[in-house]
């Protein structure tokens, strides 16, 4: 009893440091709003710019001779939406200048198709694999290996579109396919090529796949980049499933194929369903890997297999093009980039808030 | 008690493969032929000249055929399903793998084949270097000796000259005259000639064409028109600071809305907005970013601000800083979602008990949601440092070069490795001897397995963190 000290009361708070405190922190929780605030303010500010470049292309033309912009009248206003939204050329260093924005939404629409057809089932599979068959081993190194591959920046992609994809599928269209067995012998691809041509198994198309530039590449290659995405977000939905539902479908007999595509997927459905249109909505967006694949031409395809083999701009990759040329920035010209962003931002926008009230209003909630 | 139809207790037998397989080779033939004719037509409306050989030959609905059988089979004989579905999951999902190391194989061997072949390009240059150098040295030579002889020649008429002269002081004009007037004009013409030929392009031999040397060069020196000479030296220091300034904008106001999104928040209107907000945010397209990054901190921001107000050094509109703020916009999102698990991951226990004790609410998130929550945090910070290394859209149509000499600094222009890419993949090949090299391809090759490099071993330390992170939490 002797040797214990006793320990000092503990000191309190003056009245006038709480309140320097309570001053410091409504200072703090300020800061952190604006923080908070600062994504609707981003979200404004894009869909500001982006307006504000569109109105200009929608309501200014090309002064002539000069560098400046001069208001359209009404009727001219009218003729460049109509054109805008129906015409299927874009040529703007015509003489007469034409801004459709057909051809653009054509080549968007053929990789996001090609990607969608790939990366969805794939994704899918993985998914369903990964939640209900992997053992926890596998499970464990695969996870890891799938968002290594998500880490991969897309110019890496759009590299691997030009040097990868485009000649490997280049062998299964007849006129690529001469070109390539006129050439000299060149090792183990040669060969294998060559006797698989031998054999009839080569080629399967009568036309050309136009190198490097193609829709097919481009979409292959945006496919393989969302597969990832579709993959993690599905296994998320899949997972959340409660185990009495799946045991239950046990009990009444059903072997794991037909409880994971008969009871789990559709329990998660919602989730899944949110996954393909978030993929979707990012392989619309893709810039650098389509630019490089499909080049950043603007044309319109003339039958539909053309639309697949010839390299037609998207969206994306017409915005880069057209920036990158760096040239002059206040006429019609500059302006109709604004345009093709803003159908883009929009289009993607809905999208992605479709998706959430998906997530948020169809998932069934389990107790 | 109602009674409806008894339910047997034995579910009814599977149907064998001998029942399934009349179905299946139905349904496949029905298939096979649909897929057939579907692919002749769209052929049919593609080109002009239609094959009617190829069309009625029998090779495609046989492929076709057996496709379809396959599937058919898969899809009515719910046994095989069964047994075979692991095995292609296993396939699709290690096929991800496969694709990853062809593409590192594809990208090793391009890299190779680059310095391979500059080395074999920088000893040409050498070579050529060499022969001028030695032409050189022979045209020299030979000026001296035809100066030599001029000289010589011009002191022989000199001589012969004086010797005609009765007097010294007329001999020493005409030595005058002959040492200041003629000689240095015969002199002139024959050194014009010479000093043309020593002219020579020395700064462009590399002597050291071993590998080491050349990454070096490759890692140090700037961006040149001669594939074998273009380096990213720039570009890389650019990434870097880009990267730096990226995650020093985006991770102090992340932190902070993830902070105020799950400890401040009230749960009104406000915040269900704003994390639909970054929702949304996070899946709007790069290029979009780029061009509101182009507007505001382009036209806006940096209008005005031509020279730094601290150093006096110019300040370009399109600078590293601008492009950093541009970049941390885009990866804004991501550091707040990976922040609001770490910070709703830490334990209300710990909270409640901090509360107890009296603590306010920024004491209890600085001194222990804070500290608990920073391994998830520092995730975040690692993907968003990945994600804006690999940008390359945004910063085109902020105003990125393509092709910078030296070192950028903060205010100036910049350029960035995955502009490098882009730019060198889409330059045309070279005709080295007689065959034609990708050389620029292989180049751009390398530059791109340098960034993987990077980028993988900063995504593969995230999910290590993460992975460690939950297993720690997990309590």
């Amino acid at each position: 009893m002797a040797t214990e000290t006793v320990k000092p009361a503990p000191r309190r708070l003056s009245a006038r440091n709480r309140w320097l405190q309570s001053v410091v922190e409504f200072f703090i929780e300020s800061s952190l709003l604006m923080s908070a605030m600062l994504s609707i303010v981003v979200t404004f500010a894009i869909a500001g710019v982006v307006c504000y470049g569109a109105g200009e292309f929608f309501l200014y033309k090309d002064a002539p001779g000069g560098s400046k912009l001069e208001p359209m009248t009404a009727g001219e206003i009218y003729d460049r939406v109509t054109q805008f939204f129906t015409a299927t050329e874009w040529t703007p260093g015509f003489q007469n200048p034409r801004y459709g924005i057909a051809p653009l939404v054509i080549g968007t629409l053929m990789v996001t198709l090609i990607a969608a057809l790939i990366a969805l089932p794939m994704g899918l599979i993985i998914a369903i694999y990964l939640s209900e068959y992997a053992k926890p081993r596998v499970r464990a190194f695969a996870k890891p290996t799938l968002e290594l591959l998500a880490g991969i920046p897309t110019v890496v992609y759009g590299f691997f579109a030009l040097t990868m994809v485009t000649p490997f599928l280049s062998i299964f269209f007849e006129a690529n396919l001469q070109e390539l067995l006129a050439q000299p012998d060149s090792g183990v691809w040669f060969g294998l090529v060559s006797s698989l041509h031998h054999w009839g198994l080569l080629p399967w198309f009568n036309g050309r796949l136009g190198d490097p530039n193609n829709q097919l590449s481009g979409g292959v290659v945006v496919g393989i980049m969302v597969i990832p995405m579709v993959a993690s977000l599905s296994e998320d939905a899949l997972r959340a499933v409660p185990l009495s539902l799946r045991h239950g479908a046990i009990a009444l007999g059903a072997n794991k194929f037909e409880t994971s595509v008969y009871v789990v997927v559709p329990a998660a459905l919602s989730g899944v369903i949110a996954s393909f249109i978030l993929a979707i909505s990012r392989a619309v967006g893709e810039t650098m890997a389509v630019s490089l694949a499909c080049g950043e031409t603007p044309r319109f395809p003339s039958n539909p297999a053309e639309s697949l083999t010839t390299g037609l701009a998207t969206m994306t990759s017409f915005i880069v093009g057209r920036a990158k040329g760096d040239a002059v920035h206040g006429n019609t010209d500059y302006n109709s980039i604004f345009a093709v962003a803003g159908m883009l931002f929009f289009m993607t926008l809905f999208m992605n808030m479709v998706a959430q009230m998906i997530l948020k209003r169809y998932r069934q909630v389990y107790q | 008690m109602k009674t409806g139809r008894s339910h047997s207790p034995m579910r009814a037998p599977a149907p064998s493969l001998g029942q399934t397989l009349p179905q299946v080779l139905v349904s496949a033939l029905v298939l096979a032929l649909m897929l057939t004719v579907l692919f002749h037509a769209l052929q049919f409306a593609s080109s002009e000249d239609f094959d009617w050989n190829a069309a009625l030959s029998l090779r495609m609905p046989l492929a076709m055929f057996a496709v379809s059988f396959g599937i058919m089979l898969w899809l009515r004989y719910r046994p095989l399903q069964e047994t075979t579905f692991s095995w292609i999951g296993f396939l699709a999902t290690f096929s991800g793998l496969g694709i990853l190391f062809f593409f590192f194989a594809q990208l090793i061997g391009d890299s190779a084949d680059h310095f391979r072949t500059s080395a074999l390009l920088i000893e040409q240059r050498n070579a050529e270097i060499l022969e001028k150098q030695a032409k050189a040295e022979k045209d020299r030579q030979n000026w001296l000796a035809e100066e030599k002889r001029i000289r010589d020649e011009t002191e022989a008429e000199m001589e012969g000259a004086i010797a005609d002269e009765p007097d010294a002081a007329s001999k020493a004009a005409i030595r005058k005259q002959y040492l200041e007037v003629v000689l240095p004009a015969q002199l002139k013409d024959a050194k014009i000639r010479a000093v043309e030929s020593e002219v020579i392009d020395v700064q462009f031999f590399r002597s050291d064409t071993s590998f080491p040397a050349q990454l070096w060069h490759f890692l140090t020196a700037g961006a040149s028109d001669q594939p074998q000479d273009a380096a990213i030296g720039p570009a890389l220091w650019g990434s870097v600071l880009l990267g730096l300034i990226t995650i020093a904008f985006a991770v102090p106001i992340g932190i902070g809305a993830a902070l105020y999104l799950e400890e401040y928040k009230a749960n009104n209107w406000l915040t269900y907005v704003i994390q639909v907000n970054i929702n949304n945010l996070a899946g709007v397209p790069s290029v979009v970013y780029g061009l509101l990054g182009g507007y505001v901190f382009i036209d806006f921001v940096f209008r005005h601000l031509h020279t730094n107000p601290l150093t006096g050094v110019p300040i370009h509109p399109a600078n590293l800083v601008g492009g950093g703020m541009t970049l941390a916009l885009l990866t804004l999102p991501v550091v707040i979602v990976a922040a609001q698990e770490a910070i709703r991951a830490v334990p209300s226990s710990i909270r409640q008990g901090a509360y107890a004790l009296g603590a306010t609410r920024w004491q209890v998130i600085w001194h222990q949601v804070l500290p608990m929550s920073l391994p998830g945090i520092l995730t975040g910070t690692i993907l968003s440092l990945s994600r804006a290394l690999g940008e390359a859209a945004p910063l085109v149509m902020f105003g990125a070069l393509t092709h910078i000499d030296q070192l950028p600094s903060l205010g100036g222009r910049f350029t960035v490795l995955p502009l490098q890419i882009f730019q060198r993949t889409t330059l045309p090949p070279v005709k080295i001897g007689d065959e034609t090299v990708h050389i620029w391809r292989d180049n751009a090759a390398a530059v791109s397995l340098l960034l993987l490099c990077v980028l993988l071993t900063l995504n593969g330390a995230a999910i290590y963190f993460r992975n460690r992170y939950q297993k720690r939490i997990r309590v």
